[in-house]
């Protein structure tokens, strides 16, 4: 009954990604899962933030979703940091965003110390 | 004193002259960056941490202790080094946690055969003390590690 109802949410309310499983990492597999609460907020919205917890029909995928799997939400690689999979074929994924090869960070400390 | 910010970039811009350590970081020096205090234009310190994309390591001032530690240093500053090793599966030659501190400590800097234990990060500081790393978990349960440099500040420089 659970798996019923778990699946019935994720499509009423799923967001698509697409997973790219580590065995086959050039096979983009499309899936569906529901944003849930991760353990800090940050000030956008899941799937342009670094943290993101994704529930998906564990049962429902192929190849299962594995902890080093890379997800991709609204164009943003994640890799799957950790999972738990309930009892019912449920699993939230815990993402975290990967980093960019071409960084837009800058060194803010000493540039507006010197300009001050 | 000095202000702690300058050292803060510039054992950023010591780190980033580690080739196997940028190497780890995606190849990316900019990968490793600095956290400063400003207030409405950074995040929370805590918000930071835990948003640290995979991999990269943050620079973050801790503190200063002030004190007669010997006849000419007075200010001891205090640095934490925050690393999130990248996604290793798949990886040609996965590099762990370990390893990744054992190139922070002991990787070559500026082009030298010196590391960054055996330099003077800045000319107003005198070579680190010997630095720490631990072990911590964040909200997610993910493991990630902090180490921890203190630099002695040579006199009170104006």
């Amino acid at each position: 009954m659970a798996e019923i109802l778990d699946t019935a949410c994720i499509v009423a309310f799923g967001t698509t990604a697409v997973l790219y499983p580590q065995s086959t990492p050039e096979t983009a597999v499309p899936i569906q899962g529901i944003f849930e609460k991760p353990s800090i907020l940050e000030e956008v919205l899941p799937g342009f933030s670094s943290l993101v917890r994704f529930f998906v029909g564990y049962l429902d995928i192929t190849p299962a979703p594995q902890h080093g799997d890379i997800i991709t939400i609204y164009g943003t690689s994640y890799d799957v940091d950790d999972m738990e999979v309930d009892a019912v074929g449920g699993a939230t994924l815990k993402l975290r965003k990967r980093s960019n090869t071409v960084s837009k960070r800058t060194m803010q400390g000493t540039a507006m110390i010197t300009t001050a | 004193m000095l202000n702690p910010a300058i050292l803060t970039d510039a054992i950023v811009t010591t780190l980033q002259t580690i080739p196997y350590l940028v190497a780890a970081m995606n190849g990316d020096g900019d990968n490793i960056y600095a956290y400063h205090y400003f207030a409405g234009s950074e995040h929370r310190l805590a918000e930071a941490i835990a948003k640290m994309t995979a991999p990269s390591i943050m620079v973050y001032w801790e503190g200063t202790q002030g004190g007669n530690f010997s006849g000419y240093e007075i200010f001891k500053h205090r640095f934490s080094v925050v690393i999130r090793a990248a996604n290793q599966a798949n990886a040609e030659t996965p590099i762990s946690y370990e390893g990744i501190w054992q190139l922070v400590a002991n990787g070559h800097v500026n082009g030298t055969s010196l590391n960054i234990r055996q330099i003077n990060i800045t000319p107003d500081v005198d070579p680190m003390e010997t630095p720490s790393v631990a072990h911590m978990v964040d909200g997610e349960e993910t493991d990630y590690f902090v180490g921890s440099f203190v630099l002695p500040e040579i006199g009170d420089t104006a």
